[in-house]
């Protein structure tokens, strides 16, 4: 009896035991496919995309595009007229990626060499390269005139912000200016013979004479021959070349395009400027780059200003970019620790809520705070504000931002060179989606000057 | 009672304790293990891609091989993109070979996706299946017949030029792209299609229906240049299977109206298939190479002249040249100098000394690599050089290739047939040489004599399939009918 007793007990603490289990698996993953921003770096730079389980869709793989091409590399090997090389086939991967990611005509989606991949990774850590200005390609797309169902993209290359000191700021580039030439060397969009096209669909062009067409034409050719592709031109500005560079700048007309020579140099930018006491109550720190020092910066600049015992706070992300979410995130636990930060819509209608991690490193701040913002204002820093701005932990003054939400992810290749793919989009919690239109502002200023005063203003009014 | 109680009670608390042992233990882990195997996961990635190249992990002496990347990026792809246009897999990857072939820096080394490959074909068979009218789109955007060809179902279904088209089996084609409509309007040989047609002069669009047939390409044009001094002129556009055959007819016929002498035009002819190339030099070359094939590893095989070919007189011959005269143009081109038959007149050719092999791909698209070279009879390896004329005459600035009055290159390639004829005086042609000079110092390519390294006839490769080849086109509009 007693013996039955015990292996029927002994069996219901198994069954108790796995049942407690199992019930702690189905929360685990109820709860993981809420949320798994934990305070975890890593997730957010540019590595996420390792914890995607591929097996979702080796299902779906089509065979057939993969033969194609291993059918083409094969007949190379056979039959071209000279013996390819292993450097051959590196070249020829290359080219291949560089050429599939260009298919998507994103911006943020594309194949990068060795040396813009150091580049990427030496902003990471505040340093710099070329000209000294974040730039970025903004895209416009419109109905194409001739495909009435299809439509056609142009791209401009414009300055999003300046680094403070860097050459081009001391040239006089402005944030907002759009490149068109580089050196003589038209910058052209992704499809450069839209414009030819375009021409060719012109009443100008139709009435004109034979002659003249193909005048017009052996111009545009020309133009094209000797240009320069967007992709290329953004890598050679913000790259480790040291000769001197001559850019022309779109213009409104009647204004003539102007032109300014910059010559480039490495510079390491302070991403967190020295913190200081505005006035005697409010204390004031300057954000320049959201990268991996970055928080920890921000966070030394923080305790030194509630040493000094401030009372109010001016956050400056004036012309701040950088795609770090984890810097965002971990400045966040400062101000709103635990709560929802923003929503990461993925592909295939996955979205993943990005919750700013519990306070693990001192009391956070619980006065008032206004961030500073511009257009220059991109990316990271712009996530940051908008989701700081919805829970009402900060108030923004300055100007409406960039706009770039998008959140995209480098993959490293085994050679050194990488590849930037769009893999979603950042909207706030409660669902406002500001990509492509940038974050309104509470108070609007435009000068610097202006903006500081507004915030101060803010801040001590707030107060009385 | 009370042990009772306190066995059950102990029972109880063993099981809740059991339970929440049970609850909990994925949380130790969770703290350990798990985020260890989350980081581990995140690592993996770029070492699985690391792995790919090789043992080594210095980047610096790794090189990507090409289908493990393409497979790793696809996935990532596919797994993970987040933008506007749906992912079209088969785009993509024709992007990927297009990319592939790009890095070997040679642009007649290219990709055809489905419906280019099936373009080629027909135009290298010499047909396709429609009814046979030029169209083109006129000022107000409306696609109109520019002229319906010889002997064809438009033809005789009294299609006439200047017909503009407003309908193709009842749907409107208002707006729609001129190469769209040419889609509707073709179709497998012996179907009907029913056109509306505005004509001008006639009140009301009517319809008229066609029989789709098998079309032949007119690859050659000719008439006799000079009526008093018997001088013929053919035109070849392009090398074909049809060429040779259509050659053969039309200097047949011009030799039936007693021509004396020749002028052969090769401008703007972007070549086409060697075998071609090799059957048009037959009729004007009697006997010796008519091109040496290089091959991959650099065996030299020259391809003869057929004798059965050379079936026409020998009469004086010029032949005229540009800088789109490419590929076939100038083997044939090439062969006639060397050989000395007839003399060059016009510029450079294009300088295109590399043999295509087509191969076709399981998804019916179809790559073109080059797979050998060619030498002129001579050994002269004309690659990016062109072919030199004999005698220079940039074209005039009006000059129109349609119009014999406009074209200054014809009028001194007859007055060199003239000369070999007897009519002239050798002195006539000072002043193509005189200007010549002027124009540029004369650019000359010198012939190197080389013996051919190897007497074999034709290698075992696929030669049927060599290369048809139009230049790459520079400009896409320019691509557009007219």
């Amino acid at each position: 009896m007693r013996t039955i007793h015990r292996i029927a007990i002994g069996v219901l603490v198994g069954l108790f035991f796995a049942s407690g289990y199992a019930a702690r698996k189905e929360c685990a993953r109820r709860q993981a496919a809420l949320i798994v921003a934990k305070d975890n770096k890593a997730v957010f730079e540019g590595t996420r995309i390792a914890s995607t389980r591929l097996a979702d869709v080796s299902g779906d793989v089509d065979i057939r595009p993969l033969e194609t091409l291993y059918t083409v590399l094969n007949r190379l090997r056979e039959h071209y007229v000279e013996q390819l090389t292993v450097e051959d086939e590196g070249k020829m991967t290359h080219e291949a990626m560089r050429a599939m990611l260009a298919w998507f005509r994103d911006p943020n989606t594309r194949f990068i060499e060795q040396p813009e991949r150091r580049v990427v990774l030496d902003a990471e850590h505040g340093k710099f390269h070329g000209i000294g200005a974040v730039l970025a390609i903004k895209q416009i797309w419109r109905p194409s005139k001739d495909k009435p169902k299809e439509r056609v993209s142009e791209e401009h290359l414009v300055v999003v912000t300046l680094l403070p000191g860097s050459p081009a700021a001391k040239a006089g580039l402005k944030p907002g200016d759009e490149i068109v030439a580089i050196d003589g060397r038209d910058v052209l969009p992704f499809d450069p013979y839209q414009h030819v096209s375009d021409l060719v669909g012109t009443d100008r062009f139709r009435d004109t004479t034979d002659s003249q067409k193909r005048k017009m034409l052996d111009a545009e050719q020309k133009r094209i021959d000797e240009g320069i592709g967007i992709v290329e031109a953004e890598a050679l500005l913000t790259g480790e070349q040291k000769k001197a560079v001559t850019l022309t700048l779109a213009a409104k007309p009647p204004a003539k395009p102007t032109r300014l020579t910059i010559l480039p140099q490495d510079m390491v930018v302070d991403v967190v400027g020295d913190p200081r006491m505005e006035t005697s109550t409010i204390g004031y720190i300057d954000i320049n780059y959201f990268g991996s020092t970055t928080a920890d910066e921000f966070a030394q600049a923080l305790r030194e200003l509630q040493a000094k015992s401030a009372k109010a706070l001016i956050v400056d992300l004036r012309g701040a970019t950088g795609g770090d979410m984890g810097a965002a995130l971990k400045i966040a636990q400062w101000f709103e620790p635990g709560r929802n930060l923003a929503v990461l819509i993925k592909s295939r209608g996955r979205k993943t809520v990005i919750q700013v991690p519990s306070t693990n490193n001192g009391e956070p701040w619980r006065k008032p705070v206004v961030l500073l913002v511009d257009r220059g204002t991109a990316r990271a820093p712009e996530v940051l504000a908008a989701g700081l701005r919805e829970v009402g932990a900060a108030k923004l003054v300055g100007e409406k931002t960039y706009g770039n939400f998008t959140d995209s992810t480098l993959i490293d290749l085994a050679d050194g060179s990488g590849i930037v793919m769009a893999t979603g989009k950042y909207v706030t919690a409660k669902g406002y989606d500001y990509n492509g239109k940038g974050l309104p502002v509470d108070v609007q200023a435009a000068t610097s000057d202006e903006q500081m005063k507004a915030a101060i203003k803010l801040l001590t009014g707030g107060k009385s | 009672m009370s042990k009772t109680m306190r066995n059950v009670l102990l029972v109880v608390v063993l099981l809740v304790v059991a339970f929440v042992v049970g609850f909990e233990v994925p949380d130790v882990r969770a703290n350990g293990t798990d985020i260890g195997k989350w980081r581990a996961s995140i690592e993996m990635m770029p070492q699985r891609l690391r792995s790919l190249g090789g043992q080594s992990t210095d980047p610096s002496t790794q090189t990507l091989p090409l289908i493990d990347t393409y497979s790793v990026v696809m996935e990532q792809i596919k797994a993970n993109y987040y933008g506007i246009k749906a992912i079209n897999e088969r785009e993509l990857t024709y992007d990927a070979i297009r990319g592939t072939l790009r890095a070997l820096g040679d642009p007649f080394t290219r990709f055809m996706d489905p419906e280019s490959y099936k373009k080629m074909v027909e135009e290298n068979e010499g047909n396709f299946t429609g009814i046979g009218a030029q169209l083109d789109t006129n000022k107000n955007n409306e696609v109109y017949v520019k002229e319906p060809l010889e002997d064809t179902p438009a033809w005789r279904a009294g299609i006439k030029a200047n017909d503009v088209i407003l309908a193709v089996n009842g749907k409107s084609i208002k707006g729609m792209n001129i190469l769209d409509v040419v889609k509707l309007i073709r179709g497998p040989a012996d179907t009907k299609v029913r056109l509306t047609l505005r004509r001008p002069g006639v009140a009301k669009p009517f319809d008229k229906t066609i029989v789709r047939k098998v079309v032949e390409f007119r690859m050659v044009k000719y008439r006799m240049a000079d009526e008093n001094a018997k001088i013929g002129y053919v035109r070849l556009y392009q090398f074909n299977e049809k060429s040779d055959q259509q050659l053969d007819e039309a200097l047949a016929k011009l030799e039936a109206q007693h021509m004396k002498g020749l002028v052969l035009d090769l401008r703007g002819n972007p070549g086409g298939l060697l075998m071609s190339a090799i059957d048009v030099a037959s009729r004007f070359l009697e006997s010796g190479p008519v091109v040496i094939i290089q091959e991959r590893g650099g065996q030299r095989n020259p391809y003869y002249v057929e004798e059965e070919k050379h079936n026409h007189k020998r009469y004086p011959l010029a032949v005229l040249v540009d800088k789109s005269s490419a590929s076939a143009s100038e083997i044939v081109s090439g062969a006639i100098k060397d050989d000395g038959v007839g003399t060059l007149v016009g510029v450079t050719t294009f300088g295109k000394g590399l043999v295509q092999t087509i191969l076709p791909l399981p998804d019916h698209s179809a790559v073109a690599i080059t797979t050998a070279k060619y030498l002129t009879p001579k050994g002269t390896d004309i690659n990016k050089k062109g072919i030199a004329p004999d005698l220079t005459v940039e074209p005039a600035d009006n000059l129109d290739i349609t119009d014999p009055k406009t074209d200054n290159q014809l009028a001194a390639a007859i007055d060199v047939v003239k000369v070999k004829m007897g009519l002239l005086p050798k002195s006539a042609l000072d002043k193509y040489e005189k200007a010549a000079k002027v124009a540029d110092g004369g650019t000359q390519v010198t012939d190197k004599a080389a013996p051919p390294g190897d007497d074999r006839p034709g290698g075992s490769l696929v030669r049927r399939r060599h290369e048809p080849d139009a230049k790459p086109k520079p400009l896409a509009p320019l691509s557009r009918p007219r």
